[in-house]
């Protein structure tokens, strides 16, 4: 089936990755793309750090934002903002992310995240991880993320790209193909397939 | 398929007990750790039951990342494999959540979706911390360090409590119709 897209206002992630967000930490200093803390070659939290804030542009709700490390990058499609990460197969940590398929524990098997802006391989920042899309605190996530052309209302697990791009990426939102695949969040919508 | 391990390293939990961990008692930790003598194992419980405690473990040992622990009742244990650190427990009763065995015989439903690994030896009736959620934390209790027994067929996924061939409760791969208890993000060792 072709890629699609959905739009962020159109479905939720489920965070999977350990830990609460910290109730005592704010909305990092410039925001969560604040240069001193995101995309940093030196982690400025600790790595499975989590912020959960309340977001009223696009979709009202609540939205979480976890600080991990870009373990892999594509060297073809880098990773931009909108583009989903998956855990990455080498440094088997909760919070280490690979935006490439390659590099993925597996299609439909890992947590996801996506990416707030483009980001360096093994640098450090923030990713979001749950909730609704927080489009009032990085207004570029608005707008349409990818899929795999199959996603219906209810589930949504991960899913291999047929098409990647420099836009698309490699990992996109895919409908669960298997009991055993894991849930990473909930569609309200289907895609524009 | 014969059983077998996963690191400790390889997986991590979902806390699926009622409730989130208490902010505070992350600040006023239990004296003398986890496995400290005046509220671990004990005959009256020294915290609420259900009580959680979030922690970080820093990545000295084990992966760094978030911890829970939470404070749990033993029903009946296993008279032939008592309680030991790393021992995967599951409800023990269908009235009271928080009453748990590692007995299959016992235990109120296998696969299960609720599930904590002991920190050590409990005695039936008593009252001790379990790790519920997040990365194994090492750093808080040495003994959880090491592998943890797998059916055989672990692969990165989603994780179930099965019973395994050796007649205890370990993790095996989610099936159809079954509770997630945590994810693996690699296979097991078979």
């Amino acid at each position: 089936m072709a890629d699609s897209t959905i739009d962020s206002e159109l479905f939720i992630l489920y965070d999977r990755l350990p830990g609460e967000p910290d109730a005592s930490l704010a909305v990092p200093y410039g925001g969560f793309t604040g240069a001193t803390h995101h995309n940093v070659a030196a982690a400025a939290y600790p790595i499975g750090t989590k912020i959960e804030v309340y977001n009223t542009t696009g979709v009202a709700g609540w939205t979480r934002f976890v600080y991990g490390q870009l373990e892999e990058v594509d060297g073809t499609n880098a990773l931009k903002v909108k583009m989903f990460c998956a855990l990455d197969a080498t440094d088997l940590s909760p919070y280490a992310f690979t935006n490439e398929v390659a590099t993925q524990i597996g299609e439909s098997v890992s947590p996801i995240v996506a990416g707030i802006s483009t980001m360096t391989e093994n640098y450090f920042g923030w990713f979001w991880c749950g909730g609704v899309c927080p489009e009032e605190y990085v207004a570029t996530m608005c707008d349409n993320f990818y899929t795999t052309g199959d996603v219906a209302i209810g589930p949504i697990t991960t899913g291999n790209l047929a098409t990647p791009g420099t836009t698309a990426g490699e990992i996109g939102l895919e409908l669960p193909n298997a009991v055993t695949d894991l849930i990473i969040g909930w569609s309200f919508s289907l895609d524009a397939a | 398929m014969a059983d077998s391990t996963i690191d400790s390293e390889l997986f991590t939990l979902d806390d699926r007990w009622p409730g989130d961990a208490d902010p505070g008692l992350a600040q006023d930790p239990p004296r003398d750790g986890f496995d400290g003598t005046d509220h671990n194992n004990v005959a009256a419980a020294a915290y609420q039951v259900g009580q959680k405690i979030q922690v970080y473990n820093d990545g000295t040992t084990g992966k760094a990342g978030w911890s829970t622990f939470i404070y749990l009742q033993v029903g009946t244990q296993d008279v032939t494999t008592v309680i030991a650190a790393k021992s995967l427990v599951v409800p023990d009763s269908n009235t009271t959540y928080y009453q748990v065995t590692n007995d299959p015989a016992r235990a109120v439903c296998l696969p299960c979706g609720m599930a904590a690994y002991a920190i050590g030896a409990v005695t039936n009736a008593y009252y001790a911390w379990f790790w519920c959620g997040g990365v194994c934390p090492e750093t808080f209790d040495s003994d959880l360090a090491g592998t943890y027994a797998t059916d055989g067929n672990v692969v990165a996924g989603d994780l179930t409590a099965h019973v395994l061939a050796a007649g205890v409760i370990g993790l095996g791969p989610r099936a159809a119709g079954e509770g997630c208890i945590g994810f693996s993000i690699a296979g097991d060792v078979t």
